[in-house]
């Protein structure tokens, strides 16, 4: 399993735009992949449960996955949170 | 029948009710596997439908419009919807509506019970999608425009709650306006309401259940009232105002992208008057050249807590980057008088528009007024910000809440948050005090703006809600004129910007005079900004 703290730096908090750029993300890989924010963890693959984390802009977010792809999974997921989901 | 408006134009057309999915409840099978087929039929239904309709939409309304869709199609094959859903009807035997409406609920809900008001219209997505799979699976689904009202009169839809989808299956060519019982938690039924040019009006409340299917309504969504079956001599009226009025409509998009600026060559800024990020588009659209007036306590109203500094961070963000640059005024929280918040204890008063409130109540209760200072300043380095002050009566309550600003910026920079050191300083002209010493208070503020509605109420000593004495409320009463003169003029004089941003900025007769004067900027409601700038373009 490989895990990394990522922050929110995209003004606006985990939005329609930036939850469904994460799933499409995800649903690439056979990995499963989550984020977890306090003691909520959800699935990478579901924009609803991205969604209903309600993360704001600033907060760290915990990402983990597991499987034969799980680095590349995370490397691509943290690159996306780096640039701000390119907004 | 009352509503707020929020397409405005005028509709004529029959009554179609937008059929509400009947409740299920909780309902078992002995054949899970059937069931379980029927939602995976359902599911891909469902797909089919929404790529058509994204399809359609993306001709008729827009590629924003079309995004819905996108995200609808998104959310139906969730994992988090669509796994519980076949686990409730493989192992616990409930049928595929039973498990679908349990499932699509809880969801709903979470959103419902999310802070952020963005996520909470998410449950509105659901709601749509929860109400196309099930119908599917009730065999219920009705296209909207199977309908066997006569198309040539027009259909104004009619629903305690009117889902996007509801909107874009109705054929453009034969809606003529939609009416919902309920409001707020609806912006995407809004925003296209708005894009396709729809009257509509939202918060009509029960009083709509009176309304029987197919027959003949108008909307008045310019005065936001519902006349149920017309007499012929009134149906006529209408029809001629709804003529009028599209007439001018069409007249006043000529004067998009020109100048405000008078024969003369007195250029006068026409801004417009917001009261958050839902305005935004009505900036735009009518080409209003900045925000003379955002009316923040808005973003305090109709909840339970003050919003924390990081929600006010990020809806002002939008705000300045939704105006791409555009200058927005700020007008710090004007709470107090007849806007009333319940979690600010305020207290009721004998007489509450000479009492506790906006200024006077952010200069006591210092940590809200710091934390909403703390996110303008913060925002502004997204756009172009001013602050400026409401109620101020004299020059020390002006000063006292500059070095409160002083000492935001002093705990932004320690903390080494990024914020807007040059914001400029400026005060609601609207207590006849703040008139009468504008000369003094030149030395001090970087801008004025008169407010027209207190300035009048307070300058008359007229209540401005009390019906008894409503005609003696008139801002073109000769003492409130002579005391707007003085401030316009002086302002010039003393090289300070000055604008007017009341209701009266809006009445040609007032426009007429404050461009003599010379007033810099008059902010007006949205949809006044382009009949101001063709009133402008007409003086000398």
């Amino acid at each position: 399993m490989v895990k990394t703290t990522v922050q929110l730096n995209n003004g606006h908090g985990l939005h329609a735009r930036p939850a469904s750029l994460i799933t499409k993300l995800a649903t690439k890989y056979k990995s499963k992949i989550e984020m977890t924010l306090d003691t909520k963890t959800i699935d990478c693959k579901s924009v609803i449960g991205i969604l209903s984390l309600g993360a704001k802009n600033g907060t760290q977010l915990v990402l983990q996955a597991e499987g034969p792809d799980a680095s590349e999974a995370l490397q691509e997921l943290e690159q996306l949170f780096e640039n701000d989901f390119g907004e | 029948m009352n509503g707020q408006i929020v397409q405005k134009g005028i509709a004529i057309g029959r009554v179609k009710w937008v059929k509400e999915l009947q409740q299920v409840g909780e309902i078992k099978t002995d054949q899970p596997n059937l069931e379980l087929r029927a939602f995976n039929k359902a599911l891909n239904e469902s797909e089919d439908q929404l790529a058509k309709l994204k399809a359609k939409t993306l001709e008729s309304a827009g590629h924003h419009e079309a995004e819905i869709f996108e995200a609808h199609l998104m959310m139906l094959h969730d994992p988090s919807l669509v796994d519980p859903i076949k686990t409730l009807i493989q192992e616990e035997c409930y049928t595929a509506l039973s498990a679908s409406e349990k499932i699509y609920n809880q969801t709903i809900e979470m959103f419902e019970s999310l802070e952020d008001e963005y996520l909470k219209q998410r449950a509105v997505d659901i709601r749509d999608i929860k109400k196309r799979v099930m119908s599917l699976l009730a065999g219920t689904n009705q296209s909207l425009s199977d309908s066997n009202i006569s198309q040539e009169e027009g259909v104004v839809l009619v629903a305690h709650e009117i889902t996007p989808s509801d909107t874009l299956e109705m054929d453009r060519a034969v809606l003529s306006g939609m009416l919902m019982m309920t409001g707020g938690e609806t912006s995407h039924t809004a925003i296209l309401a708005q894009s396709l040019g729809i009257p509509a009006m939202v918060g009509c409340g029960s009083g709509l259940e009176a309304l029987e299917e197919g027959t003949l309504i108008v909307i008045d969504a310019l005065n936001g009232q519902v006349i149920n079956s017309p007499d012929a001599e009134t149906l006529e009226r209408f029809k001629a105002d709804k003529i009028k009025y599209e007439k001018d409509q069409e007249a006043l998009k000529a004067f998009k992208g020109l100048e405000s600026i008078t024969k003369s060559g007195q250029s006068i800024e026409i801004a417009a008057n917001i009261a958050g990020e839902e305005d935004i588009e009505s900036v735009l659209e009518n080409d209003a050249e900045g925000v003379g007036l955002f009316r923040t306590e808005f973003i305090y109203m109709n909840r339970t807590a003050p919003p924390t500094e990081a929600e006010q961070v990020d809806i002002y963000s939008r705000i300045l980057k939704g105006l791409k640059g555009k200058t927005v005024i700020f007008r710090t929280m004007d709470i107090g008088g007849d806007k009333e918040v319940s979690y600010l204890n305020m207290g009721q008063e004998a007489n509450p528009f000479l009492g506790y409130r906006a200024i006077r109540y952010c200069l006591r209760e210092q940590d809200i007024f710091k934390t909403q200072i703390s996110a303008i300043l913060q925002a502004a380095v997204h756009g172009t910000a001013k602050i400026m002050f409401p109620m101020i009566a004299s020059v020390s309550e002006f000063e006292q809440a500059k070095v409160l600003v002083e000492e935001v910026k002093r705990e932004l920079k320690s903390q080494n948050v990024s914020y807007a050191e040059n914001v400029d300083l400026g005060i609601m002209v609207e207590i006849p005090s703040a008139a009468i010493l504008v000369d003094t208070f030149a030395d001090y503020v970087d801008f004025f703006s008169i407010g027209t509605n207190d300035l009048t109420q307070y300058t008359l000593a007229v209540d401005r809600q009390n019906s008894n004495i409503a005609d003696l409320y008139d801002y073109m009463h000769p003492a409130v004129l002579k005391l707007i003169e003085i401030v316009v003029t002086t302002a010039k004089e003393k090289g300070k910007w000055v604008g007017m941003c009341g209701n009266a900025a809006s009445d040609p007769r007032m426009i007429e005079m404050l461009v003599k004067w010379g007033i810099d900027e008059i902010s007006v409601s949205p949809t006044k900004v382009l009949e101001s700038r063709k009133f402008i373009r007409q003086l000398d």
